[in-house]
């Protein structure tokens, strides 16, 4: 079959008439088709713009004004005054060390973590039902809304009906802390809930990663007389390292932006134990009122969440590792 | 394969696994401690819903100190409950499939012709578009919470399901543009090289290959609705009255304004909300794991 056959062609055509209406439509079909791979991008880049980058950017406009709730008209220009005002506030320091401790441990843990059972559920030693029964296990937190995370959470760490201390006292600690009612022990209770929600994550993204890796390279590596050890260490950690940056920066985008689960959970107590960056943004927002104020904040947040990109883009040697 | 082979083979294994165990002693202590963590890893990421599912079954009144581990009682009332008072679950639960299906379906139709854009057509600096597009999930999404607020009100579409349809969207589109983006890279494009050669369109080569591209489009699938299901904060700044409620906020709210948490009835509530994604998960898993990764396409 030949290219000019007619037959074969109008397969593909939209219409066969030879109208003048038609060819009109078939010419406009064909332009929209020489710009296809524009078009198609154009809604994401539209999406982008629309209700993340403008609105960012009025964020940062906003940050400047003094705006209340309560009245969203009446913005009144203040300069700086916000940021000001945020720096002369001893809570906010109490914060920022609440959010570093939170998003550091949380971070270490998910992102550890989950490349342990990553590795140990790749090249499926187990055998598939196995590794795909706790696959499935290890997904579940993922799929649970922050809210019951939450709640459940907190129902666990219960002093009186929870499980933990009833295990804990069962194993011989007579009097265990009341974890989300004590300043010292909040902090160690919203971190082992974070890092059971956001592990899963981790965990596909290793696995996705890991499976990028060519079987050859483990031939190689058993031909050569490796261990299984000695395999993980000079072939799986140093082709996983691009998926462990990327696996970085995205968690740690996500934690600094966690505060549902946290809100529910303690509420950012006791005595504001656990209030982190974000729920003490949102707080200001609703709670208070001050939308300048509380964007002042988002500013602040994203600062701190640029710098530790950077960081982490300098300590993994560019951009390109990630790509 | 016949079966001497499969035999032969299966000797071969053997005897070389043997062989291979003789010369790593290590090995079979680390697959011990290998499946020691895989183990406490199940503990730990089942505990936290154990507890919830306990406390979903016991009767009423029977959650106190000291806990029982083994619930000695089994009853349905708490879901009873929570399924009688209609006016709790019922539009509550519609009005989270209708969220989370929206936005599965909203997503869908953005990201897939974009990834697919991506990865097939030279487009001017499209390395850089790319990494635009992800790096604005630097931008925290609660400095667009504001914005938004005031967006959403001044065109009115404050306290509808349409809004978190489209801010939970917005949240899936760049990972998911970068997913199915990632996936068509393992698809051979041989096929559309085809349909263009016998004439086809641009757009008639890319519904060629739509099918192929099936378990990444299930993986976005999935990451959307889970996404969109899982939405709080959103629905719970950007709606007010009762009929708009999603799931968890309901859930919120109402846990909140009773004070005292009835640990039962928030049990049986939260399994509710988990069955549509365990059900997603349980069914989907495989396909969810290859639509990821691109496995399927690996030689």
């Amino acid at each position: 079959m030949s290219d000019s056959d007619p037959t074969y062609l109008t397969e593909f055509d939209t219409g066969t008439s030879t109208s003048e209406r038609l060819t009109r439509a078939e010419r406009l079909y064909e332009a929209i088709d020489a710009r296809l791979p524009y078009l198609m991008i154009a809604p994401v880049f539209a999406i982008v713009f629309g209700l993340i980058l403008y609105p960012a950017v009025w964020a940062f406009k906003l940050s400047l004004y003094e705006v209340k709730i309560y009245n969203l008209d009446q913005q009144t220009f203040v300069g700086f005054q916000n940021y000001v005002e945020i720096f002369n506030n001893p809570l906010f320091y109490k914060v920022m060390r609440n959010s570093v401790v939170f998003v550091g441990a949380s971070v270490v843990g998910q992102v550890g973590i989950g490349a342990v059972l990553a590795i140990l559920l790749d090249r499926s030693w187990l055998g598939d039902r196995l590794s795909q029964f706790f696959r499935a296990t290890f997904i579940l937190p993922w799929a649970t809304t922050a809210v019951i995370v939450g709640y459940s959470w907190q129902f666990l760490l219960n002093s009186r009906v929870g499980l933990v201390n009833q295990f804990l006292m069962w194993l011989g600690w007579a009097n265990p802390p009341a974890w989300l009612n004590s300043i010292e022990f909040a902090m160690v209770g919203i971190v082992v809930m974070n890092i059971w929600r956001g592990t899963p994550f981790s965990l596909i993204f290793q696995t996705s990663g890991l499976q990028s890796i060519q079987e050859s390279f483990y031939e190689a590596a058993r031909v050569g007389g490796a261990s299984r050890l000695q395999t993980v260490r000079n072939v799986t950690l140093p082709l996983l390292r691009p998926f462990l940056l990327m696996n970085l920066i995205l968690v740690t985008l996500f934690t600094f932006n966690v505060f549902g689960m946290i809100l529910v959970m303690t509420g950012g107590g006791p005595l504001n134990a656990t209030e982190v960056l974000a729920l003490h943004m949102y707080e200001t927002a609703f709670s208070v009122g001050n939308f300048g104020k509380a964007s002042a904040l988002a500013v602040l947040l994203f600062l701190f969440n640029l710098c530790t990109v950077a960081f982490y883009l300098k300590a993994f040697g560019g951009i390109e590792q990630a790509i | 394969m016949s079966v001497q082979q499969r035999l032969l083979e299966s000797r071969y294994r053997v005897r070389n696994g043997i062989e291979y165990a003789r010369k790593h002693p290590e090995n079979a202590l680390l697959r011990g401690v290998g499946f020691a963590v895989l183990v406490s890893a199940t503990v730990y990421f089942l505990v936290p819903l154990y507890w919830l599912f306990v406390a979903a079954f016991k009767p009423p009144n029977t959650i106190g100190f000291p806990p029982d581990i083994v619930p000695s009682t089994v009853s349905a009332t708490n879901f009873q409950t929570i399924l009688t008072q209609t006016e709790f679950v019922g539009q509550y639960l519609i009005n989270s499939v209708i969220v989370a299906g929206g936005s599965a379906i909203l997503v869908l139709t953005i990201a897939t012709p974009a990834g697919y854009a991506f990865s097939r057509y030279d487009i001017k600096y499209k390395n850089y578009l790319m990494v635009a597009i992800l790096s604005v999930q630097m931008i925290p999404f609660l400095a667009m919470i504001i914005p938004l607020y005031r967006i959403f009100s001044i065109i009115g579409l404050l306290d509808t399901l349409l809004v978190i349809i489209i801010v939970a969207s917005a949240n899936t589109i760049p990972v998911g543009t970068w997913l199915i983006k990632g996936y068509f890279d393992t698809v051979p494009d041989g096929l559309e090289e085809a349909a263009r050669v016998g004439g086809a369109s641009r757009f008639q080569a890319f519904r060629v290959i739509i099918p192929l591209a099936k378990p990444a489009l299930g993986a976005v699938t999935i990451y959307a609705f889970v996404g969109a299901w899982n939405q709080f904060v959103i629905p719970l700044t950007f709606t007010n009255s009762e009929a708009k409620w999603v799931y968890p906020v309901a859930i919120y709210r109402f846990i909140s304004r009773q004070g005292v948490v009835n640990w039962g009835l928030l049990g049986a509530a939260s399994l509710i909300a988990m069955l549509p994604i365990l059900v997603l998960f349980v069914t989907f898993q495989k396909q969810f794991v290859a639509g990821l990764t691109g496995a399927e396409y690996k030689g």
